[in-house]
């Protein structure tokens, strides 16, 4: 039982599941669109950096939760490298693309360089999809009873 | 000095290098990073060879940081990855491979499956 994730083509991974049940499925890294199959029922995503140990905490309560209900939501479980992987497939106009961002400017005598970056802090991403409408969207880490306020009154 | 590249104030005296100005996950998220100077793994702003110790915990190494640390890593300085054990096998195997030869690497890896945590450091000559 569990979830790893194992290195494919490129610097793509992804997820494997060990023994999970049918309701939790692996879902592709950087796909070019959210997945068809995604648009009917009731789906808790998880999008996850594959670079962070800690961030894991969230996956497992995740699948942890959906065993406690057994099958009444499917699971989704993507991993992700770069934050602006998710702007092709997640269903807003805002992208989770870090909690904050930072604007740094060197100047020399012949040149400026100006770098703009986000940081990680709201990892992993959550998304909750019914019939392929969001309910939920949401980023950070959460507990297996922060998840059941999450889903109150979503999940039967 | 030690650099902590997306250290957020884990180690007490330590530069944080970090793009963001906050804490998301040491601690209480959103309290000022101590120490940090704005930065990446992929552009250190230290000189080279200025570092005694380089700590990368949970934290992508991108491309061009390995050549990062290697540019800033002291001779007989040493370098701290901490990373999923998946992860760890490729990203940490970047790192080694930037450095000149000689280096002296010691890989522990605790936890199976998803919570395998591998830790490695590396010892410059």
């Amino acid at each position: 039982m569990g979830f790893d994730i194992q290195a494919i083509e490129g610097d793509k991974w992804e997820v494997v599941l060990s023994d999970e049940p049918s309701y939790i499925h692996a879902l592709k890294m950087a796909p070019e669109a959210l997945e068809p199959e995604l648009g009917s029922g009731l789906w808790l995503v998880v999008a996850f950096p594959v670079w962070s140990g800690p961030v894991r905490d969230s996956v497992r309560a995740a699948i942890a939760y959906a065993k406690q209900y057994g099958g009444k939501f499917h699971l989704g479980v993507r991993p992700f490298d770069y934050h602006e992987e998710m702007s092709a497939w997640w269903p807003a106009s805002e992208v989770p693309a870090g909690g904050g961002m930072s604007l740094t400017v060197q100047d020399d005598p012949h040149r400026r360089e100006v770098h703009i970056t986000t940081d990680t802090s709201t990892d992993p991403a959550w998304l909750v999809l019914k019939d392929g409408q969001v309910v939920y969207r949401g980023t950070g880490a959460r507990s297996a009873e922060q998840l059941g306020e999450m889903m109150h009154g979503v999940v039967q | 000095m030690h650099i902590d590249i997306g250290g957020e104030g884990r180690y007490p005296g330590a530069v944080n290098v970090n793009p963001s100005p906050v804490t998301s996950t040491t601690g209480a998220p959103g309290r000022p990073i101590p120490n940090r100077v704005a930065g990446t793994g992929e552009k250190l702003p230290q000189g080279n060879g200025s570092a005694d110790l380089i700590t990368v915990e949970n934290t992508p190494i991108r491309p061009g940081a390995p050549a990062e640390i290697a540019r800033v890593v002291k001779p007989g300085g040493e370098i701290r990855l901490v990373h999923p054990a998946k992860y760890a096998e490729t990203a940490h195997q970047q790192v080694i491979q930037a450095l000149p030869p000689g280096a002296t690497v010691t890989r522990t890896t605790v936890g199976t499956g998803d919570t395998a945590i591998t830790t490695t450091i590396i010892k410059l000559p």
